[in-house]
């Protein structure tokens, strides 16, 4: 009887035909591109070659993959803009090991980790961050060398690009899409220090920044990162 | 095989889920007609691939609840679907389903129409809306059982 009410509710509520029109009609006119005519492409190419001369050979990109424009490149490290990336994930991690359940108990959802760092490392210590919803987690690991993640939760995505800048201008890196998600990689630090692999990514409305030390090595810092990220959300 | 929708074929056919779930979640059609243009807005946008229906199906459950939750961030965090008898309607207001599922947090009127209309099992809804399969079945318990207490109260037998 209760279900049939309920069902027999929602029977009702369904979207206008004004509205599923005027969606269609979106879905359509960003279909849209505009054609340059063959003069007009003649005329941009030149004009392209030209300013390349003027500038002298631009600077390669550092970051790879960064078509959809997540990470942003100053010259002096890296900003994020989370509104130009894929946020929302093909699956949460399961609460099966004690980081998600500390998370949880500290109040977050929509949690998505590492499977690396779940199967990998234990908590060390749990301390305040910038907001009333945010962390710094210190973990212990003996596969990771002294792992560190920060994590904010319930902050507009557009606010969320303040958060975070990081690396320098020698950091070098690139997005990864798994889970779903956009994840940025960058490989900071030098031989003296050491390296770091910075994992930076959001689900949903909650930020996740993650770090460890990886060598002396570079291309193994970067080959550790890589693989690190690749277990996100699986 | 899995074979592919164009844009306004996909919009029909999930056009019915994603606004009821829009206004399970934000009670009112001017915010619900908002989340279910910013849902296919985003779907456009990022044309994710899909391995199956359910895969493709489940995203749509997901943004859809993703970006309603933030026209009620804050009511979304709170689990308030304690056994009130002492709930008042305004006067000339009705009290039927429409008043009680109000009642409810976003979270227990999403929890009740994805159980009850959708048919998902609470670990399926775990999984969509990111909580604990634990918390999911308590949230429908208390959100069920206090729909009853205020239909009961007005005589309709369920």
């Amino acid at each position: 009887m209760f279900k049939n009410e309920i069902i027999k509710y929602y029977d009702n509520i369904e979207p206008s035909n004004e509205l599923i029109e005027r969606t269609i009609n979106m879905s359509n006119n960003n279909k849209k591109t505009i054609k340059l005519p063959k003069r007009a492409v003649a005329i941009l190419v030149a004009a392209i070659v030209m300013l390349v001369g003027i500038t002298g050979y631009a600077a390669a990109s550092k970051i790879k993959n960064n078509e959809k424009g997540m990470a942003i490149e100053t010259g002096a490290g890296i900003l994020f803009d989370f509104t130009k990336s894929d946020n929302t994930p093909d699956k949460y991690t399961e609460n099966d090991n004690e980081i998600v359940n500390a998370l949880v108990g500290l109040g977050y959802d929509n949690i998505v980790l590492p499977r690396a760092l779940c199967e990998n490392a234990e908590i060390d210590s749990v301390n305040p961050f910038i907001t009333d919803t945010s962390n710094s987690i210190d973990f212990k690991s003996k596969k990771y060398d002294s792992p560190t993640l920060f994590i904010i939760n319930n902050v507009e995505r557009k606010d969320m690009n303040n958060f975070f800048g990081t690396g320098d201008e020698d950091t070098i890196g690139e997005i990864v899409n798994i889970n779903g998600i956009d994840v940025c990689l960058t490989i900071q630090g030098n031989e003296e220090m050491g390296y770091k692999p910075c994992i930076t990514y959001v689900v949903d409305d909650t930020l996740f920044h993650i770090y460890y030390t990886a060598g002396t090595d570079a291309q193994k810092a970067y080959k550790s990162g890589i693989d690190f990220v690749n277990t996100i959300g699986q | 095989m899995f074979s592919a929708l164009n844009d306004e074929e996909r919009i029909k056919k999930y056009s019915s889920t994603v606004y009821k779930i829009a206004y399970s979640i934000t009670s009112n059609r001017d915010d619900a007609d908002d989340v279910y243009q910013n849902v296919f807005l985003s779907y456009i946008k990022k044309r994710p691939s899909f391995n199956n229906e359910e895969h493709e199906k489940a995203w749509f459950i997901r943004v859809t609840i993703n970006t309603a939750k933030n026209f009620v961030s804050q009511a979304w965090k709170k689990n308030t679907d304690t056994l009130d008898e002492n709930i008042e309607a305004k006067e000339d207001e009705k009290i039927d389903l429409d008043f009680a599922l109000k009642q409810l947090s976003p979270k227990g009127r999403t929890i009740i129409y994805l159980y009850y209309y959708e048919g998902y099992r609470t670990d399926e809804i775990a999984k969509m809306i990111g909580m604990k399969p634990s918390a999911v079945r308590s949230t429908l318990s208390r959100s069920r059982d206090k729909l009853k207490v205020i239909l009961e109260k007005e005589g309709y037998d369920v």
